[in-house]
């Protein structure tokens, strides 16, 4: 009923085009703003007569949103579960507990981090875990994206106390405030505002005086062990993540002048809108001022920005490609969409989750990837986007079928995780639907000592005491989150038949196979 | 950084450039090749070894002694003479000094980095390194031009590069051996051959099983070009580990004693017997890594008693190894590191960094050997006359390969990047 009302309401502010500033829209709950996508989207593709798929059966939305929420594949027996149960809403149900799991914030939150402090040599040696649980606990309790990053931007203290503070932090010093500019703009704004570093920008109306104004408010950043009121140098004894000395950040009076690239501009603080802020720019904190106006809701760029990530995030692109380029001549593909979006995403007072649960409950979410349509209509949301594994998905899944034990060693699962995301991460930027893996890559799944190992230990453990029917589909269900079609179990049993009494190979033959499909490396 | 885009230092004369001419249906790429800043001719290598000395070799006790300067720069060493008249090289160097007719030493080579990251990200792909990208370094764009057989890798470290796929993307990474081969020892490499037990009969019957399962996910996923593209690369993976060329180009325990012999038994001996078989075999791109060359303190003995025997045994036989085997003319030999050191000598007996004035050799491939191209002053502070800059270094390489050094490719964001865009082909240096 709710449901049918909401579609109806999302149609009458689509014909009334919400798209005018005079007729500011309602407030929607999120099942009235999944109405309100469909129809935007719908209304386009019925203007380029490009029919939508049909909508994804319940294994493709399971692996989907397990992928998409925790980053991770559904347990096996979830999946089997949730593939017999004939609750209506069993969907919804589904989406609201992966919500409230805490695996959520732990994937978004590890997203994020390396969103704000992208590892490099210089900052390696930096503990990162102070940042990540910061960040879970925020997407967790679901707090507020404004207040987030206000925290965020304005953030100071100990870093075992604050793990906000870990984003201005490499190994020794600040990060240049410069560095800072670069990556509050691009992550929180959408803003590619690195070009005007050097020069005014080539494509877009930033100068490099806009530039500079910006970063003024981290020339006071620093980099310290020592703290106002008496906090020690050391951590309370057990903290698990610093060890020995422990650093933050704190703001100092006199801005700093060294880690300044040639071309800095020395100017007082500045907004990107034009303004000063109105505060003594001779005393520190300067952040504050910087965190108010960025996270307001009359920040043109900020909500928006959000939006466009999150959207991205789900669907394998951004409203705005890419994701962080927000600009005048970089339109958006449905801008009457981007704008509710973010009006309804400022009404309900930047909650995360209300966003997430109106794009993930609209039809063009729920539509299947295997359409005949080309390409080409992916881009108009005529049917899911196939993405590609991250790395980190790719090695979170194949520990959930193989095992820990057939990736932890002597340094440890986390160790062995860093190292196999480096060894599958380029350094380009990432395209979520782009193929990024080099024969070495494959070379490395297919065919090395540890996975054999693995696969034919943990083939053996899921197809025990089944006959070659149950053990096809056991094995479906644990790579693939889903049962085999006829035509494949014919195959399958013709493979395992083919080994006459060595099923135990048979079985590892066909695990290596499944792990090997562009299925498994696919989110579809 | 990787967060950084877009700036990629195209200046904006560029882009305004390319946008006329994109009325007129010209590429930028095309109109420079018009414009003759670098015809490109019939290539004489087909493929590249590229030695790295990581940390950055002394110029001055190697490739461009100074035998007249002041003590405190002229070091501990002197020149000897080689097999080419005029051509001088280090005393520790001997075995390079009787096949210098082999190689060309590039003098007086110049940048201004003086730290190990950026120069060695300059050195590894030819152009400067800005924020905003990550270029390609040499191996990256020899696998994406020059793909070679689909048995073998196309890019392979010894036994890890500095060099990154960048823009390219990672299906042009490095793939590193990671261990280096030992003398008379079968070496494998992790991935290339079948481990634990897997027979090849298995392997294909699993690879056939996979095809005819993944078609059915192409027909289920509709005509998906992404979908395609996994397949194509698995394909590749799958030629690798079951066809027994790449098992064989691997294993140097193939090569009879006396070869590996020449080589030395040291790290460095091995790794260039082992590039030169996987040249042989027809790899295309192979990179030697010898680190240990920031010889802050101690530089005169850590060289003479280990370095320069050791680079000068290794660099020898494969140069005359790949000559003897019919490779060389085909085979584009550079070695360099990321930058020079100190001509002044330090307190501790060191040499510091020095980006300044260094040497960087080149061999094979077209390269007319026997000559030295470019000068550093008299102290080696700085070049003497107009400097050669690595970009220009780049760009004679990938000229002698046939590749378009000012080809422009577009980074995933869509944006035009030209190779190496303040590249020149270095006179003479081409016979």
């Amino acid at each position: 009923m709710r449901t049918t009302l909401a579609a109806a309401l999302g149609l009458l502010l689509a014909g009334a085009g919400f798209g005018q500033e005079s007729a500011p829209s309602a407030k929607l709950d999120a099942a009235g703003l999944s109405a309100a996508i469909d129809s935007q989207l719908d209304r386009r593709l019925a203007s380029e007569k490009i029919a939508a798929a049909s909508p994804a059966d319940d294994a493709e939305i399971l692996r989907r949103l397990y992928l998409d929420l925790h980053g991770q594949l559904p347990p096996v027996d979830e999946t089997r579960q949730f593939l017999a149960s004939t609750e209506p809403n069993k969907r919804s149900a589904l989406m609201e507990r992966l919500l409230a799991e805490a695996a959520y914030g732990r994937y978004f939150a590890e997203l994020y981090a390396d969103l704000l402090l992208p590892r490099t040599a210089t900052n390696r040696k930096v503990p990162i875990p102070p940042l990540h649980r910061w960040l879970a606990e925020r997407f967790n309790g679901n707090q507020p994206w404004d207040r987030t990053v206000r925290e965020l931007i304005a953030a100071r203290g100990p870093q075992y106390e604050n793990g906000a503070v870990t984003i201005f932090m490499t190994n020794s010093k600040s990060l240049a405030p410069h560095e800072a500019t670069d990556i509050v703009s691009q992550v929180f704004l959408g803003i590619r505002l690195q070009c005007a570093q050097c020069h005014n920008h080539p494509f877009a109306d930033w100068k490099q005086t806009d530039y500079w104004g910006l970063a003024a408010f981290f020339g006071k950043v620093q980099f310290t062990s020592k703290f106002e009121g008496g906090v020690g140098a050391r951590p309370p004894a057990g903290h698990k993540d610093i060890v020995g000395t422990n650093y933050g950040i704190t703001e100092i009076a006199a801005p700093k002048r060294n880690d300044r690239p040639e071309r800095a501009l020395d100017i007082a603080p500045r907004f990107l809108t034009g303004e000063a802020p109105a505060i003594d720019g001779s005393q520190p904190p300067l952040r504050p001022a910087l965190a108010e106006w960025l996270a307001s809701p009359k920040n043109p760029w900020f909500a928006k920005a959000m939006v466009n990530r999150t959207w991205a995030h789900y669907f394998g692109r951004g409203l705005v490609n890419p994701v962080d380029d927000l600009r005048e001549d970089n339109a958006p593909s449905h801008p009457e969409l981007l704008d509710e979006l973010t009006r309804q995403f400022i009404l309900h007072d930047f909650d995360v989750k209300y966003l997430v649960r109106a794009i993930l409950g609209s039809r063009a979410y729920q539509l299947t990837s295997a359409s005949p349509a080309d390409d080409g209509g992916d881009a108009l949301y005529a049917r899911m986007t196939i993405k590609v594994l991250t790395p980190k998905q790719t090695f979170d899944a194949l520990v959930r079928v193989l095992g820990e034990e057939t990736f932890s060693d002597s340094k440890g699962l986390a160790f062995q995780r860093d190292r196999f995301v480096q060894f599958f991460e380029s350094d380009d930027e990432p395209d979520p639907t782009a193929y990024r893996r080099g024969i070495p890559q494959l070379l490395l799944l297919m065919n090395s000592r540890n996975y054999r190992l693995g696969i034919d230990r943990q083939a053996e453990m899921l197809t025990a005491g089944r006959g070659p029917a149950a053990a096809i589909d056991e094995l479906y269900l644990t790579v693939l989150s889903r049962r085999a079609t006829a035509s494949e179990r014919e195959k399958m049993q013709q493979f395992v038949a083919g080994y006459g009494s060595r099923t135990a190979e048979a079985y590892g033959g066909i695990l290596w196979t499944l792990l090997n499909t562009s299925e498994f490396a696919l989110n579809h | 950084m990787a967060t950084h885009r877009y700036c990629d230092g195209i200046t904006r004369r560029d882009v305004l450039r390319a946008g006329a001419l994109g009325i007129g249906g010209l590429s930028l790429g095309g109109y420079l090749r018009l414009a003759g800043a670098g015809e490109v001719q019939p290539a004489k290598a087909q493929s590249a070894i590229v030695v790295w000395l990581g940390g950055g070799p002394p110029h001055m006790d190697t490739f461009d002694m100074k035998p007249d300067a002041p003590a405190e720069v002229r070091g501990e060493f002197n020149p000897i003479k080689t097999n080419v008249a005029g051509m001088e090289v280090c005393e520790h160097l001997p075995k390079l000094a009787t096949c210098a007719d082999k190689y060309a030493i590039l003098r007086g080579v110049s940048h201004t980095l003086a730290g190990h990251e950026l120069g060695t990200e300059y050195l590894s792909a030819g152009s400067r390194p800005v924020p905003s990208l990550v270029y390609p370094g040499y191996g990256a764009v020899i696998s994406k031009e020059k793909p070679g057989r689909a048995d073998l890798p196309h890019f392979v470290a010894i036994p890890s590069t500095p060099q990154k796929a960048g823009y390219l993307g990672v299906q042009h990474a490095p793939l590193a051996t990671t261990t280096t081969p030992q003398a008379g020892v079968p070496f494998s490499v992790r991935g290339i051959s079948l481990e634990n037990g897997l027979t090849i009969s298995q392997f294909e019957s699993r690879e056939k099983l996979l095809k005819r399962l993944d078609t059915a996910f192409d027909e289920i996923k509709g005509q998906n070009s992404l979908v395609d593209g996994v397949d194509r690369f698995d394909q590749q993976a799958y030629s690798v580990i079951s066809s027994p060329r790449a098992r064989e180009a691997f294993d140097t325990s193939r090569e009879p004693a006396a070869v590996s012999e020449q080589f030395g038994t040291h790290k460095f001996g091995q790794s260039c017997l082992l590039a030169t078989r996987l040249i042989e075999a027809g790899v295309r791109f192979a990179t030697v890594t010898f680190g240990g060359w920031d010889t802050h303190a101690g530089n005169f003995k850590k060289c003479k008693e280990e370095l320069l025997p050791q680079l000068d045994q290794g660099l020898a036989a494969m140069l005359t190894a790949l000559d003897q085997r019919g490779l060389l003319a085909s085979t584009a030999v550079f070695v360099t590191g990321e930058f020079g050191r100190t001509p002044k000598i330090n307190p501790k007996a060191g040499r510091d960094h020095w980006p300044r004035a260094f040497s960087v050799l080149m061999a094979g491939g077209g390269v007319k050997g026997g000559q030295v191209i470019g000068a550093s002053d008299d102290k080696g502070m700085g070049p003497a006359g107009e400097p050669i800059t690595p970009d220009q270094v780049a760009a004679t390489f990938y000229h002698s390969l046939g590749i378009d050094f000012r080809r422009e490719y577009h980074t995933n964001t869509g944006r035009p990047v030209m190779l190496v865009r303040e590249g020149s082909v270095i006179q003479g240096l081409l016979g």
